[in-house]
């Protein structure tokens, strides 16, 4: 399966990255060289490496990828769908910090909403406020825990 | 002091304690509410929970997290008999014959069922919690660096085996991913920094519940809200109970549900396998020993019985090696886990000695909770319900900021909101791949323990590999370990040579 080879090789090359940080590590310390920090960092990384070489070698049966038309668009739509949901959040947890956090949160809240679900305008818009409202009051004045 | 005796007098403690129960009733219904919101589980209950309970006495803040664990592990239940949707995967098994007799007019009926099950799983599970973490603490007594080693290393197997039973390769290679990950901060042994290039933010090492929250919290998220089907409702409640009895239901599966019970619990005990397992296990042996094996996948009692059952059970088995060991049975019991140490409260070997009454004060508080969810199970979790007609598109919008300020009171800080955002986004890529998140989660947790263990064991003997296998705890665990692995991979082998 080329989506599982692709998974294998990606993994493979961030165990590298940990086999490589661990070799580096000093070699004796204090409590010897069975102490030594990249010891189990060696191992573990060594181990995804092996387990992912398998993945990767290993014949699975293809995939029937002959999907349907509609499958497909199904498909399409829900990636686009996840793009903008991926672009929006990101926004905010960028903006976090910058504006007021109940102003922005409900910003947030109420973008997402009316984007995929285009109903009720003025309801939504007022939930998000109060449900911002609500979260600010509970974190920062009821547990008194501060908030971004 | 006696582990009953904490237990009963913790019971009281409770009821006599307004505001010690009225935070549990609050915290059981979030529970109920979290597991009823398809998207929300036990896990990300459990986590949020946490970052409100900072302020409260740790045993307060224990008992909550507890109830709300319940809570969501039933209230799961919910969604998964009316939308055919489990609220959390615990309830999957559920779905199979809830949502069957949901459609069929009986909604009610299945939804009362699911509580006393529940509630009967979880008696079962506070009984053993009574019974079986003594035991088990004594043993982890006799535990060195060698068996906890072993221990951490055979968890994360397991857990992948169990939880990717079509390819376990990806549930070892899941596991082996956290334990590979855990090791980034300052080395327990020599305080060296690894993988931390100078950043200070990373010498603490990277905190679980950013990872938790990233890894279950924003794939369901992101997965919610580009899905465009949307589910069947079957809140139909036309049929009244009728000839259907509880009593009679009860009493006709009473067997069904004791070994529902038990294999919950037992399941539970294993690290990192959760109560989708139990009730999946749970489902399949009630269909093995039915006398009516046909009606199960059309609304059969007994199989809605048996995985609601075992599911609850579950709860109670896996916190039990999270008190004796500190070594969590589910991903929620690694939150819990995680809270206890925030409270300070250090699970593990020691803690009968240190808590000598946690034990039966967990039990305690996991009895009310349970008493508490039944109770609200059956009067107003219908209300609940409604809230399902609320659009999932306002819904995961509201949960990703719960997701964010959740993460950010841990330390105030916002390193752990683009931690937690990296392994949503890793966590989003092993779900597209059918890599479970449960055995990464369980080596994130387990892999200091392993690090440390591993060189204090090869320290103590001056680099020998051989009381890993001449001291019998850990000879048991290498055998098991090795059994469930070969296991796996034979039964694929012949598959394919038949193929």
């Amino acid at each position: 399966m080329q989506r599982d080879k692709i998974t294998a090789l990606a993994f493979i090359g961030l165990a590298l990255f940990f086999l490589i940080g661990a070799l580096q590590m000093p070699k004796q310390t204090e409590y010897g060289r069975y102490g030594a920090p990249g010891n189990v960092p060696v191992v573990f990384s060594t181990i995804v490496i092996v387990l992912n070489l398998v993945m990767f070698l290993r014949k699975k049966r293809q995939d029937d990828s002959t999907k349907r038309v509609e499958e497909k668009k199904v498909i399409a739509t829900e990636n686009k769908r996840l793009l903008v949901s991926v672009i929006v959040c990101l926004a905010y947890v960028l903006l976090l910090g910058h504006l007021n956090f109940i102003v922005l949160s409900s910003i947030f809240i109420a973008t997402l909403s009316l984007i995929f679900y285009r109903k009720k305008p003025i309801l939504i818009v007022v939930a998000s406020i109060l449900v911002t409202y609500g979260i600010y009051y509970i974190f920062d004045k009821l547990f008194l825990l501060p908030l971004p | 002091m006696n582990v009953l005796a904490s237990y009963i007098q913790y019971i009281v403690e409770i009821f006599t304690d307004p505001l010690l129960l009225f935070n549990m009733m609050w915290a059981t219904l979030l529970g109920i509410l979290v597991g009823v919101l398809p998207g929300l589980t036990a896990t990300l209950g459990v986590a949020i929970l946490t970052t409100l309970t900072f302020g409260f006495p740790a045993k307060t803040a224990i008992a909550m997290l507890v109830g709300v664990y319940i809570g969501a592990i039933y209230g799961g239940s919910r969604t998964a008999i009316v939308l055919n949707i489990p609220g959390t995967p615990a309830n999957a098994a559920t779905t199979v014959d809830g949502f069957p007799l949901a459609r069929s007019g009986n909604a009610g009926f299945a939804l009362n069922v699911a509580t006393i099950m529940s509630g009967i799983g979880s008696i079962i599970g506070a009984i053993f919690i009574v019974t079986l973490a003594p035991l088990l603490g004594k043993l982890a007594l006799q535990f060195g660096s060698w068996e906890f080693a072993v221990l951490a290393i055979f968890g994360t197997i397991i857990a992948g085996s169990l939880t990717a039973p079509k390819d376990p390769l990806k549930g070892w290679i899941s596991g082996f991913l956290g334990l590979m990950i855990s090791l980034i901060g300052l080395d327990e042994i020599t305080s060296y920094p690894r993988y931390t290039f100078g950043n200070i933010q990373l010498y603490g090492g990277i905190a679980l519940l950013p990872v938790l929250v990233g890894v279950y919290g924003i794939p369901e998220i992101l997965t919610s809200l580009k899905r465009v089907t949307k589910p069947e409702v079957a809140l139909d409640f036309s049929k009244t109970a009728g000839g259907l009895s509880y009593w009679k239901t009860i009493a006709k599966n009473w067997i069904n549900i004791i070994r529902s019970g038990i294999v919950g619990v037992f399941i539970g005990v294993i690290p990192g396998v959760g109560e989708d397992v139990a009730s999946w296990v749970s489902y399949d042996l009630a269909k093995r020993s039915s006398k009516e094996p046909e009606k199960f996948g059309n609304g059969s009692i007994e199989g809605l019985s048996a995985a609601e059952t075992a599911n609850n059970a579950c709860v109670a088995g896996a916190i039990i090696p999270v008190l004796t060991l500190a070594v969590p049975g589910s991903a929620p019991a690694a939150v819990l886990l995680a809270a206890l140490w925030i409270h300070g409260v250090r699970a593990g070997p020691l803690l009968p000695i240190e808590h000598p009454e946690m034990i039966g004060n967990v039990a305690a508080m996991f009895t009310v909770a349970t008493l508490l969810m039944v109770v609200f199970g059956l009067i107003i979790t219908r209300l609940f319900l409604k809230i399902l007609l609320v659009p999932t598109e306002i819904l995961m919008p509201i949960i990703f900021v719960l997701c964010i300020v959740g993460t950010y009171v841990l330390n105030g800080r916002m390193f752990d909101v683009w931690i937690m955002l990296l392994f949503g986004l890793l966590g989003y890529f092993m779900r597209l791949n059918d890599f479970p998140a449960a055995p990464f989660v369980l080596g994130f947790i387990l892999g200091p323990m392993a690090d440390t263990n591993i060189r204090r064991a090869l320290m103590l003997s001056k680099g020998s590999l051989m009381p890993f296998v001449t001291r019998p705890i850990s000879l048991v665990l290498l055998i098991a370990m090795v059994l469930v692995m070969i296991s796996k991979y034979i039964p694929k082998k012949r598959g394919a040579k038949s193929e």
